[in-house]
C-alpha cells in the first residue's frame, strides 16, 4: 500500500487524499485492474485514522467505478472496459462498432469431439450415437478477457475441422468461407448467472461474479441448426442496449 | 400445487443422485414454462413423502435451486423464480406494475424514500440529461403477492414536475399519476440491461441471496415533447429468461464491427 500518500499537516479532507492516491496509482499503472486494495483496519492501522475516513474514501471510489468490492473478500481495482450491445434497431444505435480496440484475441483452451451431453445433442437435432465438435475459448480484447464461449457443431456438418480452422478464422467466416453454409438467423436467449469458479478463473475475475449467459442458435438454410454457442459476459462490464417506442 | 408434485419424476435405478435428480426434474418443468413464475412449490416434506425419499434429500435440491437463482424462499415457503418472458418486455414500454399483474399477481408498490438530491454521476448517460439540476427521487420497492420483486431509483427533473416532492402517490403506479397530473405521456427511451451482484442492502429487501446475480436496468424516458420523464435504475431477482432472433442482415453487422463472432 505505499502508493498512498497522506499528509495529515495539510487541510485537504483525509478521505480525498486516499481517493486521490488510489486515483493516480490506477492512472499511473502502479495498480492493475483486479489488484486488490488494503482492507479498512490495515489501513487504519498504518495511517491511524478512523474506519469512516476509509469507508468514505471506498465508497467514492466505487461510485467512480475504479473499484468493486466483493463481499467477504475484499476491494479489487476494476479498469476494464464497458461494452454496449444494441439488440434491436442496429440502425438507430449509432455507436455500434464505434468503440474502438487496438487488438482481439481468441484464446482456444479446449477442442474436443463428444457425445457425451445429451441436451446439446437434443439442440444439435443428432440421432442417436452422432457426434459434436466442442471448442471452448475466451476472447481479449485489449488485452482483458471480456468473453468465455463453449462452441458446439455437429461432426457431420464440418468433415475435418481442425483446432487451427477455429484459430485462424472467426465463426463467421468458418461457417460460410471455410465451410458453405449460411447464417440465416441467429435466435439468442439471455438470462443471469452467479459464474463458477472456473469460469470465473478464465475470465480473470471473482467467484460468483454475475454475468449475462447467451445462448445462441445459428440456423443455415432449410431452418437446419448449424451451431451451438453458449456464451458468458461480464455483467458488469457489458450493456445491452434497446431503443424503445 | 398438487399439480407440479405430480409432475415431479425421478427414477431410483440410475445412478445420478437423488437430489440431482429431484433438481434437474424441477429445473426441467421451470425450463419448459410447466411451473410458472411465483407458483408455490410443494413443502419439502410433501415431496419427500410422494417421492419416498429422504427429507435431506429434497431439502438439498430446493438449496441448489435457490443458489441457482430458480426458487425463491419466502416464511419457510419455496416459490419458482423463473420468468420467461417475451422480448416484447425489452422493446416496449412496459411497466413493472403492469409486469407483475401480468403474471397473475397483485401487484403493490411501497415508497421508501422521497428527497430532492443530484443525479448519480453513473445515470447521466445521454448527453440531453443535465446533471446538475435538482432531481427528485424516489426510491420504491415493487410487490407481487407481498413478496419483493425489485427495487427501483426513479429520479425526475425537479422543474418539470413542479411540487411532486408533497404529493401523495406512494403506493400508485408512478407514470399514470404523471399522466393525470402533468399530462406526461411516456413515448420514447432507452433502456440498458446489465447483470450485477445483488448489493447487500438491495438483498435484505429482496430477502435474496447477497451476491445473486440480478438484471439491472437502467431506463430513460421521454414524453410526447421528446422531454426527458425520467431516468431510473431498477434491481429484481427475478431470473428473467427472453430471446432475441437476429436475421440475415443484423448478422452480416455484427460478423463486421464485432468481436463476439471472433
Amino acid at each position: 500500500m505505499n502508493y498512498i500518500k497522506i499528509d495529515k499537516t495539510i487541510k485537504k479532507a483525509l478521505y480525498l487524499q486516499i481517493r486521490d492516491s488510489i486515483e493516480d496509482a490506477i492512472r499511473e499503472g502502479v495498480l492493475a485492474d483486479n489488484d486488490r486494495l488494503p482492507t479498512e483496519s490495515e489501513l487504519c492501522e498504518v495511517f491511524n485514522m478512523s474506519d469512516i475516513v476509509v469507508k468514505n474514501a471506498y465508497k467514492l471510489l466505487v461510485k467512480q467505478g475504479l473499484v468493486t468490492r466483493v463481499q467477504g473478500s475484499g476491494t479489487y481495482v476494476s479498469t476494464r472496459k464497458m461494452f454496449k450491445f444494441p439488440l434491436k434497431g442496429f440502425d438507430k444505435i449509432g455507436d455500434f462498432g464505434a468503440y474502438t480496440y487496438t487488438s482481439k484475441e481468441k484464446r482456444v483452451v479446449l477442442f474436443d469431439i463428444s457425445k457425451d451431453l445429451e441436451s446439446i445433442s437434443l439442440l444439435l437435432n443428432l440421432r442417436e450415437g452422432e457426434r459434436y465438435y466442442v471448442a471452448k475459448y475466451v476472447v481479449l480484447v485489449d488485452q482483458a478477457e471480456v468473453l468465455y464461449q463453449t462452441l458446439y457443431l455437429p461432426e457431420k456438418l464440418f468433415p475435418k475441422l481442425a483446432i487451427s480452422d477455429l484459430e485462424q478464422s472467426n465463426l463467421p467466416q468458418l461457417l460460410t468461407v471455410k465451410y458453405p453454409y449460411h447464417m440465416k438467423r441467429v435466435k439468442n436467449g439471455f438470462s443471469p448467472v452467479n459464474m463458477t469458479s472456473s469460469e470465473a478463473q478464465l475470465l480473470n475475475t471473482f467467484k460468483h461474479a454475475a454475468a449475462h449467459r447467451v445462448r445462441t442458435t445459428i440456423f443455415g438454410d432449410q431452418d437446419v441448426v448449424i451451431a451451438y454457442l453458449e456464451t458468458l459476459f461480464l455483467g458488469q462490464y457489458t450493456q445491452f442496449e434497446v431503443i424503445v417506442g | 400445487m398438487k399439480t407440479i408434485l405430480n409432475k415431479i419424476k425421478i427414477d431410483k435405478r440410475q445412478a445420478t443422485s437423488i437430489q440431482l435428480q429431484i433438481a434437474q426434474s424441477i429445473k426441467n418443468l421451470l425450463f419448459d414454462q410447466q411451473i410458472n413464475y411465483m407458483n408455490e412449490m410443494p413443502s419439502i416434506d410433501d415431496l419427500a413423502i410422494y417421492l419416498d425419499v429422504a427429507v435431506a434429500d429434497v431439502k438439498q435440491a430446493y438449496h441448489r435451486l435457490v443458489v441457482e437463482n430458480l426458487l425463491h424462499q419466502e416464511h419457510g415457503i419455496y416459490y419458482a423464480n423463473f420468468v420467461n418472458l417475451s422480448s416484447d418486455f425489452y422493446f416496449k414500454m412496459t411497466k413493472l406494475y403492469d409486469v407483475i399483474k401480468n403474471f397473475g399477481l397483485t401487484p403493490t408498490i411501497k415508497t421508501i424514500k422521497k428527497r430532492v438530491t443530484e443525479l448519480p454521476v453513473n445515470l447521466a448517460l445521454d448527453p440531453s440529461i443535465d446533471p446538475t439540476i435538482p432531481y427528485v427521487q424516489l426510491k420504491r420497492i415493487y410487490y407481487g403477492n407481498d413478496i419483493p420483486l425489485a427495487i427501483m431509483d426513479i429520479y425526475l427533473p425537479q422543474e418539470s414536475f413542479k411540487g411532486i416532492e408533497q404529493m401523495n402517490f406512494d403506493e400508485k403506479p408512478l407514470y399514470e399519476a404523471l399522466f393525470f397530473t402533468y399530462g406526461k405521456l411516456i413515448s420514447s427511451g432507452r433502456r440498458l440491461m446489465s447483470v450485477v451482484n445483488l448489493p447487500r442492502e438491495d438483498a435484505k429487501i429482496l430477502n435474496s441471496a447477497v451476491d445473486t446475480a440480478s438484471y439491472q436496468v437502467v431506463s430513460i424516458t421521454f414524453d410526447q415533447h421528446k422531454k426527458l420523464i425520467d431516468i431510473s435504475r431498477s434491481i429484481s431477482t427475478m431470473n428473467q429468461y427472453f430471446e432475441v432472433d437476429f436475421e440475415e442482415k443484423d448478422i452480416q453487422k455484427i460478423a463486421k464491427n464485432h468481436f463476439f463472432y471472433i
